[in-house]
């Protein structure tokens, strides 16, 4: 997904974790979205921001905002609902657990601000400033949850060009076995939302390598038969295996 | 969620939103008990998405995610086995189940008068499952707690699987009728495939039988037909006959292969081929499961087809995996309902990749 403005690119990028052996890495129900951008005018500042709202929980107002910050300095925004009925569902959409977002400056020192606040009154602080406020009383189910990495001047060879954000739903019971509960797979090795957050954070470099190589073995089986084969394959893994399924509409 | 960016320089401020939104449902889950957090208890789970929220759905579902598995991934066949199996030591009919749940995420068993009967179907997929991981995994200690409700339902095939009563398979196109060659063809796989799990040869002679009254007699016009005696209009892809090639089993024999091959060549379109005569769309994830046993010609033809209606523009992905291929009302190359979208049955595109992988 690119955007471009004022010269400079703008692409998002999903990346979910797709591991045949690592079922840590599988299970783990998070997803990266990276925001990248080159050919931005020299002397320019850049900052981006994401937000999320309560229409994620899929329980309409019935809802509740937490911040937290992790060890190793990640900011999270957790949602849930105040009424929930754990495995329910609504319109093939969990209705039960948290939903996350994250920023974490663990691999780069970009200052990272949070605000909850109505979507115009982010809007427009991110815009007035490029930075938000860290206010986070008072949710309202109306609020958007909002963190932004402030980038900076961009001609500092040393920043970075591209920023990720988390976004996870967490149930700790996740399913319902015959009158037992289970969790994800992962929770055997870490758990607490806080923890989890870092933990993902530090996979991603591992866990797009294994992406990349899980790449290449898809494209090499599928070539042995045709480039049309190969590219079904493909297609085909991320109907497959993809624990989030999104889809992005420009507006 | 909505993404802003700004460059500072041009006071671009909110400049646009990319809303994106999210179905947090996944297309398998790998768990494991919450209260003892026991790894070695792993298990994977499967919703029937966009149908009707069957929990590991066995007819209609797992056997057509299982090529990626066993290509990329056998262990994970183990722990999408796991609550079936152990579901099945408990199961009180001589035949197999359905699901292990109506709502994902609840598995909360299945009853035998309420369950949906594709008694054969269910009951012959087992077999070529548990196969599949044991071929692919080299591990033959995984299925010795089962054999004995393995060989109950192998029992139940060989009296029933051949000249199968009136019942529906799970692909669902023909509707309810008996003697249907596909159903005889499940059967024939799964008595092989037991075979080749235990290494009772009986059972697999049994199949191989099987396979010849299906040649002798569910043949018309140099090609399968719908059901036995059928007239030689009908006819059928026989997609059975990819788990075959996949698991090496050669229930069927190559001249069979080239016989359906032949068949199909005369078939081929735009969009590939429809799944039987009484139809004009095809289930496009059985279509690799007719190519596998096809000549290469033929195969890429088909592979053709499902390749030019994913990439027509007219569809995004996740999409439906039946679309029109014949007629002209509606087109082909569309499905306009809202079904059969975005199931983990993709997974069946990967049986040309997985066959003589082991």
């Amino acid at each position: 997904m690119t955007l471009t403005a004022g010269g400079a690119t703008f692409t998002l990028d999903f990346f979910s974790p797709v591991s045949p052996t690592n079922y840590v890495r599988q299970s783990m129900p998070y997803s990266y979205l990276t925001v990248s951008v080159s050919g931005v005018p020299k002397g320019a500042t850049v900052d981006i921001m994401s937000e999320i709202d309560n229409t994620w929980t899929g329980q309409g107002n019935n809802v509740q905002a937490f911040f937290s910050q992790s060890k190793r300095g990640a900011r999270i925004f957790t949602l849930n609902g105040t009424q929930s009925y754990t495995y329910s569902e609504n319109k093939d959409m969990a209705a039960w657990g948290n939903v996350i977002l994250a920023a974490s400056s663990h691999s780069h020192a970009t200052p990272i601000s949070y605000q909850i606040g109505s979507g115009p009154d982010n809007a427009a602080q991110f815009a007035n400033n490029g930075t938000l406020t860290n206010a986070v009383s008072g949710y309202t189910p109306s609020d958007h949850l909002a963190i932004a990495y402030h980038l900076g001047k961009m001609a500092n060879n040393k920043k970075p060009s591209s920023v990720t954000f988390a976004i996870g739903l967490e149930q700790e019971k996740a399913f319902n076995s015959f009158g037992s509960p289970l969790t994800g797979y992962y929770r055997a090795t870490v758990s607490g939302t806080e923890d989890v957050v870092d933990y993902f954070f530090a996979d991603e470099p591992a866990a797009r390598a294994e992406g990349a190589k899980f790449d290449r073995e898809i494209i090499d089986m599928g070539m042995q038969i045709s480039q049309n084969y190969s590219d079904i394959l493909e297609a085909s893994v991320r109907q497959t295996w993809v624990f989030l399924i999104r889809s992005l509409n420009l507006i | 969620m909505g993404f802003s960016y700004q460059i500072s320089e041009f006071n671009l401020g909110q400049v646009a939103d990319w809303d994106v939104r999210s179905h947090s449902f996944g297309a398998f889950e790998i768990l494991i008990p919450l209260d003892t957090l026991n790894t070695s208890q792993a298990t994977a789970w499967m919703k029937e998405i966009s149908t009707d929220g069957n929990v590991q759905t066995i007819a209609d579902l797992l056997p057509k995610a299982f090529p990626i598995f066993y290509s990329v991934a056998p262990d994970i066949m183990r722990l999408l086995l796991n609550p079936v199996l152990e579901y099945a030591l408990t199961w009180p009919a001589n035949f197999g189940f359905h699901d292990l749940g109506k709502h994902y995420p609840n598995a909360t068993g299945e009853t035998v008068a309420a369950q949906e009967a594709l008694t054969v179907d269910q009951t012959a997929v087992l077999h070529w499952m548990v196969y599949a991981y044991q071929k692919a995994s080299g591990n033959k200690e995984y299925a010795k707690p089962y054999l004995g409700v393995l060989q109950k339902f192998a029992d139940y095939l060989v009296s029933n699987g051949l000249y199968v009563s009136k019942q529906s398979s799970a692909v669902d196109s023909i509707g309810p009728t008996a003697n249907q060659t596909v159903l005889a063809m499940y059967s024939a796989i799964a008595l092989t495939s037991f075979g080749a799990t235990t290494g009772m040869g009986n059972y697999t002679a049994v199949g191989k039988h099987f396979a010849d009254v299906i040649v002798q007699q569910g043949v018309n016009g140099s090609h399968v037909t719908a059901h036995f005696g059928d007239p030689a209009s009908s006819w059928i892809s026989t997609y059975p006959m990819g788990f075959d090639m996949m698991l090496g089993l050669n229930t069927f024999n190559a001249t069979t292969y080239k016989m359906q091959s032949d068949w199909y060549s005369t078939l081929t379109s735009e969009y590939g081929i429809p799944f039987f005569s009484g139809v004009n769309y095809a289930v496009g994830d059985l279509i690799p499961w007719c190519a596998v046993t096809s000549t290469d010609e033929v195969r890429d033809a088909l592979i053709g087809g499902i390749h030019a209606f994913f990439t027509d523009g007219m569809n995004n992905l996740p999409g439906p995996t039946r679309w029109y291929v014949t007629g002209s009302n509606p087109a082909p190359g569309t499905w306009p309902r809202m079904s059969s979208i975005n199931k983990p049955t993709a997974g069946a595109y990967w049986i040309l990749a997985a066959a003589k992988l082991y």
